[in-house]
């Protein structure tokens, strides 16, 4: 967790509104243009990441060596298979649209390298296109977290069970594994997930790599 | 792995393994295949070699003496085992134990394998044949042969190529016989014998010949046989004009002219000054003859004592104008001999300019050469003057165009192309700002190399190892072989096609 800390210590030196999660459109590598005689215009909150204040509604769980997150309290937890570490999915009545979620484990050949994220963004925004040839409407940008640092964040729609559903994914790296974590919601009902979607990715920990030092708990 | 065998001579000096990506070949230390060449036949950046639609292609980045191939002057040349490519004073061919041009070593699945290995076994057992017996010139081949002036030299990498064609030819009908069953009607036991001939008449511009003795009896025997077409569509390919630029240097030459230096060492002038009189009527435009013979003529006509008096000297190819009309005057004390040799030392040295600029289409050196001219023999030496000012304006108009060139080029981030562009039309206008051009280039060459080795490390991060290819591919186009993304491209591309 040292490392994680030491990536916050970083974010919070090179860009003072840091403490929010922080979005970083596609392409715009170059820092902002800024007139030092004003101060920085206080960060508009993330609308697909924070935290919501009715935290007795979720539940944490834990997969140990991997990561810590919160899930609803009322969501059905599903056990996943190889790259698939669990799905949640949203109790509903029969036949009845409902959200869900799905985290992805992946193992990477090389270490994710911050300093190629914006390349990264660009491949990952690829590999979800290929994967989703009917998907639509796609957008992606490379954000920043203080728990997880540079995290990747696709949106989409895509043709559903009834209707559209709109997808939400955000890419995680951590040392040589890759998470994701993809929302799902009917995209006529996203407005009502989206505060939960965004909650439970704001609530993802990753556990340190193999090998690195123990997590620093001091934030926590 | 296929692999590109370079010969000079009949010498081995390179083996190249092809293994799928960008391999530039020339005289520069910075290429992937680097081949010494003080005689610079090569150029610096001669040409490269492709991988494209799963076959190897050479391609010409605008060299100076370009890429041949049967005779003919070709923009590229599809890499296959029984074609010749001549560069310079280099001849390349691919190696046999890489039929077609696919890299076996890039996972052969089950049948193929086995007839892969099975071909080889083949080629490995069959006796190399003797080439074909090739014929004397015929009157109608003499002018060529002799205005080629290499045959002799060129034989041993033809008789190597052809012997290579056949190793070939062999290893495929192994393959045949053990994919059908049996070899074509007709073919069983001639197949080699009739290739290798052809392709030895084809090779030497006797197309009819090898049509009317082997191809056409062939094709009657089985008309879809791929390499009677192929020789066959070969030879009703119209012979190119005849090439602009002077043919390349070979090992003869060499070995002429360093036998003309050792003579010149040796004091024996007149024997030099004859040898490279001979040398310049097949090369005009030869500095090193050129250079040699200045050495030898100052070597005749020095005031030793003991030393053998020239020899008669050639008669000028053109008759000299008297000096009322332009030609050199006599000097006070000058005997006639040593006049004559001025006379014909200088007609050099005109004929070296013409050739300069008609042949090589270096103009600028025409021009300095033509100045020199008129500085040595007068303002009113033949037509020199006016040559050298035509020349120096056509070496401002053709450094103006490939100054253009090279900026069209760069805007189209064919970067290498670019700086061959610029480097030449600074070679014909040292005054065009390309230095500053060049440096530009370089710049943005290192800056699109570090953005492809960006693009290949999240390619390859996300195991997309399509795309990741071909952005490591440009980092070995566009960064030096010592940048870290360089080696890490490398590896990772070997990596990849594992």
């Amino acid at each position: 967790m040292h490392r994680v800390a030491g990536l916050v210590l970083a974010a919070c030196l090179l860009r003072p509104d840091a403490g929010a999660a922080q979005g970083t459109p596609q392409g715009a590598g170059q820092p902002a243009p800024q007139t030092p005689a004003q101060p920085a215009p206080p960060a508009a909150p993330d609308p697909w990441y924070g935290r919501i204040p009715k935290t007795k509604d979720f539940e944490a769980r834990l997969f140990p060596g991997a990561m810590t997150i919160e899930v609803p309290k009322d969501w059905q937890v599903v056990p996943g298979h190889a790259s698939t570490l669990f799905a949640a999915v949203e109790k509903s009545k029969k036949n009845q649209p409902a959200a869900a979620i799905v985290v992805e484990y992946t193992r990477l050949p090389a270490a994710f390298d911050p300093k190629i994220a914006s390349f990264v963004a660009t491949a990952e925004l690829s590999d979800v296109k290929d994967s989703e040839p009917d998907g639509a409407a796609f957008a992606q940008q490379l954000k920043n977290a203080p728990d997880i640092g540079p995290y990747v964040f696709i949106e989409y729609n895509r043709p559903g069970l009834a209707g559209d559903d709109h997808i939400v994914q955000y890419s995680m790296f951590n040392g040589r594994v890759r998470y994701r974590l993809v929302c799902i919601a009917p995209a006529a009902s996203v407005e009502k997930y989206r505060p939960t979607f965004a909650h439970i990715a704001a609530s993802v920990k990753l556990a340190p790599p193999p090998g690195s030092l123990q997590p620093d708990t001091s934030r926590d | 792995m296929a692999r590109l065998l370079i010969y000079r001579g009949g010498t081995l000096v390179r083996e190249a393994e092809l293994a799928g990506g960008t391999l530039r070949l020339g005289r520069d230390p910075e290429n992937e295949i680097y081949l010494e060449d003080a005689g610079k036949g090569l150029s610096r950046r001669h040409a490269e070699i492709r991988f494209e639609g799963g076959h190897y292609i050479l391609v010409d980045t605008q060299s100076e003496n370009g890429v041949w191939v049967a005779g003919a002057q070709v923009p590229y040349v599809v890499l296959e085992p029984n074609v010749v490519i001549t560069m310079g004073p280099f001849r390349a061919i691919m190696d046999t134990a890489a039929p077609g041009s696919a890299a076996p070593g890039t996972g052969m699945p089950g049948l193929d394998q086995a007839l892969y290995h099975a071909q080889q076994a083949a080629a490995a057992r069959q006796p190399v044949p003797k080439p074909p017996v090739l014929k004397p010139p015929t009157s109608e081949s003499t002018a060529r042969t002799t205005r080629a002036s290499g045959w002799t030299a060129h034989r041993g990498w033809l008789i190597g190529g052809v012997a290579a064609a056949i190793i070939g030819v062999t290893g495929v009908a192994a393959s045949r016989l053990l994919r059908d069953g049996s070899a074509p009607a007709g073919t069983r036991t001639s197949t080699p014998d009739w290739k290798a001939a052809a392709i030895g008449l084809v090779e030497q511009g006797h197309c009819a010949d090898a049509l009317a003795k082997y191809i056409d009896p062939q094709l009657k025997a089985n008309p879809t046989d791929a390499d009677a077409l192929a020789l066959k569509n070969r030879c009703a390919t119209p012979a190119p004009p005849p090439p602009a630029a002077p043919p390349p240097v070979d090992t003869a030459l060499e070995a002429r002219l360093k036998s003309v230096a050792d003579a010149i060492d040796a004091k024996n002038c007149a024997s030099a000054l004859k040898d490279v009189t001979s040398i310049l009527q097949g090369d005009p435009a030869n500095a090193r003859a050129l250079d040699l013979k200045a050495r030898a003529q100052a070597c005749s006509v020095a005031p030793t004592s003991g030393t053998a008096p020239p020899a008669a000297p050639a008669a000028p190819q053109v008759a000299e104008k008297p000096p009322e009309q332009g030609g050199l005057k006599k000097v006070p004390g000058e005997t006639q001999k040593e006049y004559d040799a001025r006379i014909r030392a200088m007609r050099d040295r005109y004929d070296a300019a013409v050739a300069f600029a008609d042949q090589a289409r270096n103009y600028n050196r025409a021009a300095t050469a033509f100045d020199q001219i008129v500085k040595d023999a007068g303002a009113h030496y033949l037509d020199a003057a006016e040559r050298r000012d035509d020349a120096r304006q056509r070496a401002k108009d053709e450094g103006t165009r490939l100054f253009d060139n090279g900026r069209q080029a760069a805007e189209r981030n064919d970067w290498n192309a670019a700086i061959e562009a610029f480097r030449r039309a600074h070679e014909q206008d040292p005054s065009l700002p390309t230095d500053a051009e060049i440096e530009r280039i370089n710049d943005a060459k290192k800056q699109a190399g570090s953005e492809a080795c960006s693009n290949g490390d999240a390619q390859y991060l996300l195991k997309r190892n399509a795309d990741a290819k071909i952005w490591y591919q440009k980092v070995l186009d566009l960064l030096p072989q010592t940048d870290e993304c360089y080696q890490r491209a490398k590896e990772r591309l070997a990596e990849i096609r594992h």
